[in-house]
Parts: C-alpha cells; sequence; structure tokens
C-alpha cells in the first residue's frame, strides 16, 4: 500500500466547480433574420449543428466540419418523436471511432420527425451531412432563437477563427 | 461552511484509518478544502497545495495545473456515477484530470451497445457479475481488481486519446521497461498485437477519454463471458471488434496494479499539456495525487446517478432495437417427410419485446399437434412487452419439444439428428 502514501488531498464537496457554458472562444457574426425569410439558408450553431427551417419545421443536421472531425459514424441515437427540448439541450448521440459525441439541439421545439436512414446507415452522415444526412424535424417554439445563430458564411469564419486560435 | 467542513473531516478521518499513511487534517482553506498532508513534493518546501480559485481568474491560455484522482470505491455504478459527475460538473479548463480505477469483477458495455450480443448475460447472471452499461461509445471489456482503469478528463477542446495513450506507453517503458505502443485503432499493444488496453470516448461540453490496462486480469473469465452465443440475433447497435489481450504482469512480472497506477500518475504529471515529458520540474507545478471518496456528500448528487446506472433501463433499456429470428425444425423424423421449420421472431424495443411471432407454412401445419401449438401461441401472448431475456429461448423450445427441462438449440438439432439416422 505504499502507492496510497503519496495520495495526499481529498476533494471537497465545494469544488463543484460550476460548468462555464460560454468556452473561450467568442461567437463571431450574430445575424439577424427576420420571420418572414424562413427557408432561405441552413444556420449553424457554434456547436457545428445545423438547422434548416421551412415553415415552422427546422431540420436538423450535423455540419461537414463536425462529420469529418468525428470520423466514421457507426451508430446514430437520435430523439423519439414527440420528445421536447429547450435550446442547447442534449438531444441525442453520434458514435465514431469509440467515442459518444453529445448533439445539442439548435433550437427549442417538439421533435416531430427523424430520418429511419441514418438510424440504419449512420454513414450517410458521413456521406451526405447536409442532404441525406439529415437527423430529426422539430416544429420551432421559440423561432426568434433562429437570430442567434450563423449563416453559413459567419460560421465558415468561425470555423476559420477556431483553427487560428488552435 | 462549518457544518460543511466537519462533516467532510469526519469522512476523511474515517477514510484515513484505513491507511495508517494519512495523517489528521494540518489545516483548512478559505475554501473548505481540507488538506490531509502536502508530501507528495518532498523535495518541495513551497507552502501546501491548497485546492484555490486562483486558477479559475487565469485566462486558458495558461498551462493548466493536474491532478491525479485516485477512487477509493471497487463498485462499478460508483465509479461511473463519479466520473459522469466530474464530466458534468468540472470545469477542465485550467485544471486537467485523470482518474485513476477500479472495479470488482463486472463486465462493461459502451453506450450503444447490446448487453445480449456482447455478453454472456445468463453466465453473468449465474456468477452474480454484474454487466454495466456506460456513456462513452465502444465496446465491451471485462474489470476485475487486476484491471486498471483511467479517464481523462479535460475540455473537449483539448480532447486527444493518442497524447493519453502514449502517457501510458511512457510509463510502461520508465517503470517496467515494457515497450507499448498505440495501434492505428488507438488502442495499447504490446509485443505487436496483443491488446493490454481498451479505450473508449464521451465528448461534450467537456470530455473525457478511459482506457482499461490489463494487469493481472482473469482473462479466462473474459473469454467466457464475452463469447455469447446469438445467432439469429438482428442489431444495429455497436458491435465490439474482438482482439487478443494479454496482461501486462505476464510481460513482467514486477508489475502489479498498485506499482502500474503510480507510474501512470506519475507519468501524467510529469507531462505538459503538449504530451512533452516535463521532467520532476513539471511534477512540482501539479496539484498531485488525491484520494476520491465518491460520496453523496462529497459529490452532491452522485446517488441519483448511481441509481440510473443501476437501473434497468439504463443497462438493458437503453439497448438499441434488435430482432432475433430462430427456426426449429418440427415433424422430423415421421414417415421420411421432409422437414418444415417453424420461424420464431422477436422484435425487443428499448429492451422490451414489442413483437412476437410464430410462422409455420399453412401446408405443413399439421406436423405441430394442436396442444403444442395452444402452447406456444398463449406463450408468445404472454411474453408481448415483457423485458427480453435469452431464457425465453428455452421456455420456447421446452414448449415446442415438450420438455419440462429447458434444452439448448445444439441438444435439440443433436436430438433430431440421431432420431433421422436411427430412422
Amino acid at each position: 500500500m505504499g502507492w496510497m502514501s503519496r495520495a495526499l488531498i481529498t476533494l471537497a464537496k465545494s469544488h463543484q466547480a460550476k460548468y462555464n457554458v460560454v468556452s473561450g472562444i467568442s461567437q463571431c457574426g450574430r445575424f439577424s433574420f427576420s420571420t418572414t425569410s424562413f427557408n432561405a439558408a441552413r444556420l449553424f450553431t457554434d456547436k457545428h449543428e445545423w438547422v434548416d427551417v421551412n415553415g415552422k419545421t427546422g431540420t436538423v443536421g450535423i455540419s461537414h466540419y463536425a462529420q469529418d472531425s468525428l470520423g466514421d459514424i457507426v451508430y446514430a441515437q437520435l430523439p423519439d418523436v414527440g420528445s421536447e427540448f429547450n435550446l442547447h439541450d442534449e438531444c441525442g448521440a453520434l458514435e465514431s471511432v469509440k467515442a459518444a459525441s453529445e448533439l445539442y439541439c439548435p433550437v427549442s421545439g417538439k421533435v416531430v420527425e427523424k430520418n429511419p436512414a441514418v438510424e440504419e446507415t449512420p454513414g450517410l452522415i458521413n456521406q451526405s451531412c447536409y442532404e441525406k444526412g439529415w437527423l430529426f424535424k422539430i416544429d420551432l417554439s421559440k423561432p426568434e432563437e433562429l437570430d442567434t445563430l450563423m449563416d453559413e458564411a459567419a460560421y465558415e469564419k468561425f470555423l476559420k477563427s477556431q483553427s487560428d486560435d488552435g | 461552511m462549518q457544518s460543511v467542513l466537519s462533516k467532510g473531516v469526519g469522512v476523511l478521518l474515517r477514510t484515513a484509518s484505513k491507511h495508517p499513511h494519512f495523517f489528521a487534517p494540518a489545516a483548512t482553506t478559505t475554501k473548505s478544502f481540507i488538506l490531509l498532508e502536502t508530501g507528495f513534493a518532498s523535495s518541495s518546501s513551497s507552502s501546501p497545495r491548497f485546492f484555490s480559485t486562483k486558477t479559475a481568474a487565469a485566462t486558458a491560455k495558461d498551462e493548466p495545473e493536474k491532478s491525479v484522482f485516485i477512487s477509493q470505491s471497487a463498485d462499478i455504478h460508483t465509479n461511473l456515477a463519479l466520473e459522469d459527475w466530474l464530466y458534468k460538473n468540472f470545469n477542465f479548463e485550467n485544471h486537467q484530470v485523470l482518474l485513476l480505477w477500479r472495479n470488482d469483477p463486472c463486465v462493461v458495455i459502451g453506450r450503444h451497445q447490446n448487453p445480449w450480443a456482447e455478453v454472456d448475460v445468463n453466465l453473468a447472471e449465474e456468477s452474480k457479475l454484474t454487466i454495466a452499461r456506460r456513456n462513452s461509445g465502444g465496446g465491451c471489456v471485462y474489470h476485475d481488481r487486476g484491471n486498471l482503469n483511467c479517464t481523462f478528463f479535460t475540455p473537449r477542446a483539448a480532447y486527444d486519446r493518442k497524447k493519453n495513450l502514449e502517457i501510458i506507453c511512457r510509463a510502461l517503458d520508465r517503470g517496467f521497461d515494457l515497450q507499448a505502443e498505440v495501434s492505428p485503432r488507438e488502442d495499447v499493444t504490446l509485443h505487436g498485437y496483443k491488446q493490454i488496453s481498451g479505450t473508449a470516448a464521451k465528448l461534450g461540453k467537456n470530455a473525457y477519454h478511459h482506457c482499461t490496462v490489463l494487469v493481472d486480469a482473469d482473462l479466462n473469465k473474459l473469454s467466457s463471458l464475452l463469447n455469447p452465443k446469438t445467432d439469429g440475433l438482428e442489431s444495429k447497435a455497436t458491435k465490439s471488434v474482438k482482439s487478443p489481450v494479454k496482461n501486462l504482469k505476464a510481460a513482467n512480472d514486477d508489475v502489479t496494479v498498485e506499482n502500474a497506477l503510480a507510474s501512470i500518475g506519475y507519468e501524467y504529471l510529469r507531462t505538459d499539456s503538449n504530451g512533452n515529458d516535463g521532467g520532476e520540474e513539471q511534477i512540482q507545478k501539479q496539484r498531485g495525487f488525491q484520494m476520491v471518496n465518491p460520496t453523496n456528500e462529497w459529490f452532491p448528487g452522485l446517488d441519483k446517478i448511481r441509481s440510473e446506472f443501476r437501473s434497468w433501463d439504463w443497462n438493458y433499456g437503453k439497448t438499441p432495437e434488435f430482432s432475433f429470428h430462430r427456426s426449429y425444425p418440427v415433424g422430423l423424423g415421421r414417415d421420411g417427410n421432409i422437414a418444415a421449420n417453424i420461424s420464431f421472431r422477436l422484435k425487443v424495443v428499448k429492451g422490451l419485446i414489442q413483437l412476437a411471432t410464430l410462422e409455420l407454412p399453412s401446408e405443413k401445419q399439421s406436423l405441430l399437434d394442436p396442444n403444442t401449438f395452444a402452447d406456444l401461441s398463449a406463450f408468445i401472448n404472454a411474453i408481448k412487452e415483457r423485458p427480453f431475456h435469452m431464457g425465453i429461448f428455452a421456455t420456447f423450445e421446452g414448449l415446442l419439444f415438450k420438455r419440462n427441462n429447458p434444452v439448448s438449440l445444439n441438444a435439440t438439432h443433436q436430438r433430431i439428428r440421431e432420431s433421422l439416422l436411427n430412422a
């Protein structure tokens, strides 16, 4: 038990650090979209999900950058139809090369459909992340949240700022 | 605050009494952290390293400090809960952590795996062995006290499995003159192909990479448990990649779980965040080894997480949808008739049998006597919406072949083969 003598300090409970959601990187570019111009473009989060809104329903997927950094996706755990999420809630997971990566809901709302094709063939997310590889559809409960998302140009800029940072 | 402190001391003293090397608290900080001893950095005369909030003000660009936490529990659910608690509640931006832990014998499956596809569940139940689902991806592993688990916690952006595994390789080289390598699948191998470590990870706002290190585990138990019969199982669940494994002790008799733990812990502390060896000097900058007592008192909410890890809903209910299709010959040997197959199909959703069907071509139905048919129909109605378990097949076969004792499929085939040969 000699090794134990080196183990010295015990953790006390008030060390429960509050997790700080805002990472070190500032979110660049906030764009406003008027509520009448839905279906205009795909919008992105800083967690690399995208949402494409048509009427009150948004289609959700992950970005090319995300699928590329995850590698070969072997399992898609999608939210159940009917489940409700708030903005940034964990709503599923994608498994690739032994890592389970959490999916975050890019908007608040209720899931109305999920993509059975990616459950059957998760590799579709790698092959076609913006088309066949969509994950689920959600009825938006707070469309104003779209204002906090990035359009494609802003997202590209964000990716660049991240890689410069690193 | 005062009550927290005294409670904490009580816990620590109880802990300390088991280990004569500990001594009573010498000082407490204003943040209510308790120092048990400062002797880890024996050459250092600097003031004791308390937990403090100093680093909270530092920028993320600073080199993070490192700690090695050693869990004092050997209960798989408690350790998984501790790991999850740290992942959800800790800020690793300025303080990275390696958690080292061991378990009593158990089997741990990946987040998206099917326990019946990976583990001989009946054997596990007979041997009173826990099957636990973890939160990370990847495949199935066997744990016992001869296996060391290492969890490397970082912010998501600093997640780097290869760097962590290289720490393990360097520790084995420095401590035991064992030259291990990181395989292309990011596992650790010894002597070319024998795997001594399996890796998995969980990525969210924080990240952890954890891996097993086989020191002196019961490899026979491992292989008997992790090779279940799965005929007829269809599933999209993550499948384990089977690899030949080896214990470190077989390569160097000096290795024990205790000294492997110390070696890996030290190597972690002497490695900077870029993965470079910083030697003794680097160790001085770190917070050292810390015993962690995973109780709800120290980690508020831990009990709730643990009860989720213990629940059927988590371990079995989270199984990705799967189906079983088995067929059995009926009417064999009767007037030299060609056999017909009766098909037994199950669809299992969230661990519950959603659909159970029986199929036999209509022109062959005379091969099955009406009583058997009635028994089987009643059986498949009774199991609907019930939790799936492998015993269902034995019961089904028992009813089909009018046996009171459950028979295995192989025995059934054997019996049929014999009756054909004798006909």
